[in-house]
């Protein structure tokens, strides 16, 4: 992240409290609480039901929470002001089926005036040889998901919601996606929010981390803080339970294979002890505490809603 | 990029990048002076395009008839000097005016009795329409929460779902109904029995109008709380009899307070032609009302009159006089329950969506 886009003053979303319950499910979110900085590429990974979707739906404006509240540059998701700067591409994509991707484009002008920018729209979908008066319908899956993308940058947005956008598109094209997705974002220090299973897929585009399960913030902070609080361990060990080195550790997640044993923790000070210490990947951190969910949640200070917020949210 | 908001012509014409000169072919410069829709009414528009062409096609096909069968219609009448028609069936018609009273009835009779029909059964139309395709279907295929995450609220979404019927309601279905009314007014009421003030009484006058708007907000809240295409139309279905009901009580409980006619013995339930009976019933000593009393087969009359310990019958309707004055009542009445649901489906959407 370069100087330029790094707005530390700013923060894109904020949660405290942030409750919501379904008829027949029950609690889908429950007690989050969080703060996204603005010009940031926000990793939103969990497991499938954990809440993903339903916290993007709350940003989106397309829900109302049923405890506590989120912020949106400051102001609620459905603010006049706070609307037309956030985009969102949901996890089917809908788009309306008898468009042609130039009605598609001038709905985005009719309904965002203003903002709309038909060079960018037009710029993403010429790059996947889409043409103009093709029909939505007769689209594939990924031609589908390509005009979808450009209808949400198309409105130049300050944050970009993305619930699995990629899943139906192929390696080779989800790699140009995503390159052409983080250049746009970049280039508009656009704050942006992807959900997504593939880990790999976050890996180097993401530089912060949003981890829900069971419908609770698990991990939140920069990628780079959150893996440098944890470290993982291999090495031989025969012993029962966990080593007695760990003991002035945190241990997320520890598993046997036959004499191999393997760690997270998150460390306070050096490992003692005859192991191999290294740093995780983002790929391997997730999915320990995946495996692990009693494990405690980390809020990285960065990620902390800020206590003026906190206390507005109890008062009320 | 600033060629975007050009929809201005006149304003910008020299930005010619690739992307602003699709989008000023797209804005059609056809028709210059023409009023073009915008924002959420523009999508609403784009959504149903082709319905949209099809009404116009319709509505301007059947001005066209109304007003060609005004014309025909009167002509006709001069030219067969049935402007006060005798009885079909009665022994004073000549055998030639029968001749053309049978021909007047069957040609031009049947067309405007099919224009009736049509705008009877508009508001049904309308109803079903804005409550499957334009708002519950959004909600059941999800493509609402595209609309809802460009710069417009739901509130505004629905504002827009409701303002593009409401407009074609006011202008296509008041040209319409002018128009039948119109044509139906230059036929005597005894040339057509099948067309009394009373019989036609929903399909000419403001009512059509009020109805329709009735449909579309009603349609408006049903697609809403169903949030199925086919379940919401069903709904709209039976919601549209109990209110075409609910009104039609109203209306019958006195809107308009109508004629009472007491009588020693029974009246008949048909009157002169053009009186539109309400109700029948006794009159007992102490002044109250047995309206149609359960007499059994058999019993006369008069023996039904002592069996309640009643005084008399009582007769109420409403002259032919009465049209203008109840038209206006029940479309007012019909028009104010329009309002409501449509309120009531713009609070709910306030409430229920952020």
């Amino acid at each position: 992240m370069t100087d330029l886009t790094f707005l530390p003053d700013r923060t894109a979303l904020e949660a405290v409290g942030l409750g919501v319950k379904y008829r027949r499910r029950g609690w889908a979110l429950r007690d989050c609480a969080f703060r996204l900085p603005a010009g940031r590429v926000c990793a939103l990974v969990g497991p499938n039901g954990a809440g993903k979707s339903t916290l993007l739906a709350l940003a989106a404006g397309l829900r109302r929470p049923d405890a506590g509240r989120l912020r949106v540059f400051g102001g609620e998701p459905a603010d006049p002001g706070v609307r037309p700067r956030v985009a969102y591409v949901g996890q089917d994509k809908p788009l309306y089926p008898s468009f042609t991707v130039a009605d598609t484009f001038r709905m985005g002008h009719e309904l965002n005036p203003g903002r709309w920018d038909q060079g960018v729209a037009e710029r993403l979908v010429r790059a996947g040889d889409i043409p103009l008066d093709a029909r939505v319908g007769t689209l594939s899956g990924g031609q589908r998901t390509r005009v979808a993308l450009a209808l949400a940058l198309g409105k130049r947005p300050g944050l970009l919601l993305l619930d699995e956008p990629m899943s139906d598109l192929d390696p080779l094209v989800r790699h140009e996606m995503m390159a052409a997705l983080m250049a746009e974002a970049a280039e508009r220090a656009t704050t942006v929010v992807l959900a997504s299973h593939v880990l790999t897929e976050l890996e180097g585009a993401c530089d912060y981390l949003l981890m829900v399960a069971d419908g609770r913030v698990r991990l939140a902070g920069e990628v780079e803080d959150l893996l440098s609080a944890h470290r993982l361990v291999m090495g031989r060990y025969e012993g029962e339970g966990v080593p007695r080195e760990f003991a002035t550790h945190q241990v997320v997640e520890a598993r046997a294979r036959g004499r191999q044993f393997t760690a997270l923790l998150r460390t306070d000070g050096p490992v003692a002890g005859d192991w191999q210490v290294s740093e995780p990947s983002l790929e391997e951190m997730v999915l320990a505490h995946l495996r692990a969910p009693a494990a405690p949640a980390l809020i990285a200070p960065s990620a902390e809603p800020r206590p003026g917020f906190r206390r507005e949210v109890e008062a009320a | 990029m600033t060629a975007v908001t050009g929809h201005h012509h006149e304003q910008r014409t020299t930005t010619g990048s690739p992307a602003a000169e699709t989008m000023r072919q797209q804005e059609g410069e056809r028709w210059p002076w023409l009023p073009r829709p915008r924002g959420a009414a523009w999508l609403v528009l784009r959504q149903h395009r082709t319905t949209a062409w099809i009404a116009l096609g319709l509505l301007a096909a059947l001005l066209v008839e109304l007003v060609w069968l005004r014309f025909t219609m009167a002509g006709y009448i001069d030219r067969h000097g049935l402007r006060d028609a005798c009885d079909v069936s009665g022994a004073d018609c000549a055998v030639e005016r029968m001749a053309a009273v049978e021909h007047f009835r069957s040609v031009y009779g049947d067309l405007l009795h099919y224009s009736g029909l049509f705008l009877g059964y508009l508001p049904l139309l309308a109803g079903l329409f804005v409550a499957g395709p334009m708002v519950a279907r959004e909600l059941e295929t999800g493509t609402y929460r595209m609309a809802w995450t460009q710069a417009v609220s739901p509130a505004r979404w629905l504002a827009a779902k409701l303002a593009v019927p409401v407009v074609a309601v006011l202008g296509g279905v008041s040209l319409l109904t002018a128009a039948r009314t119109w044509a139906w007014s230059v036929v005597p009421a005894s040339l057509l029995p099948g067309e009394r003030w009373h019989s036609v009484f929903d399909t000419i006058g403001p009512l059509p109008v009020a109805r329709c708007l009735l449909a579309v907000a009603a349609g408006a809240l049903v697609g809403l709380l169903v949030r199925r295409t086919v379940g919401a139309m069903a709904v709209t279905l039976v919601a549209s009899g109990v209110l075409e009901w609910l009104i039609g009580t109203l209306r019958d409980s006195g809107l308009v307070a109508p004629v009472t006619e007491l009588s020693k013995d029974m009246p008949g339930l048909i009157l002169g032609p053009g009186d539109w009976v309400v109700e029948r019933g006794l009159i007992t000593p102490d002044g109250g009302r047995v309206p149609e009393p359960g007499c059994k087969v058999g019993i006369t009359p008069e023996q039904c009159v002592t069996q309640h310990d009643a005084l008399g019958w009582y007769l109420d309707y409403h002259p032919a006089s009465h049209l203008w004055e109840l038209q206006w009542a029940e479309a007012g009445l019909t028009a104010a329950a329009a309002v409501a649901l449509a309120a009531a489906a713009l609070a709910y959407v306030r409430r229920a969506y952020p």
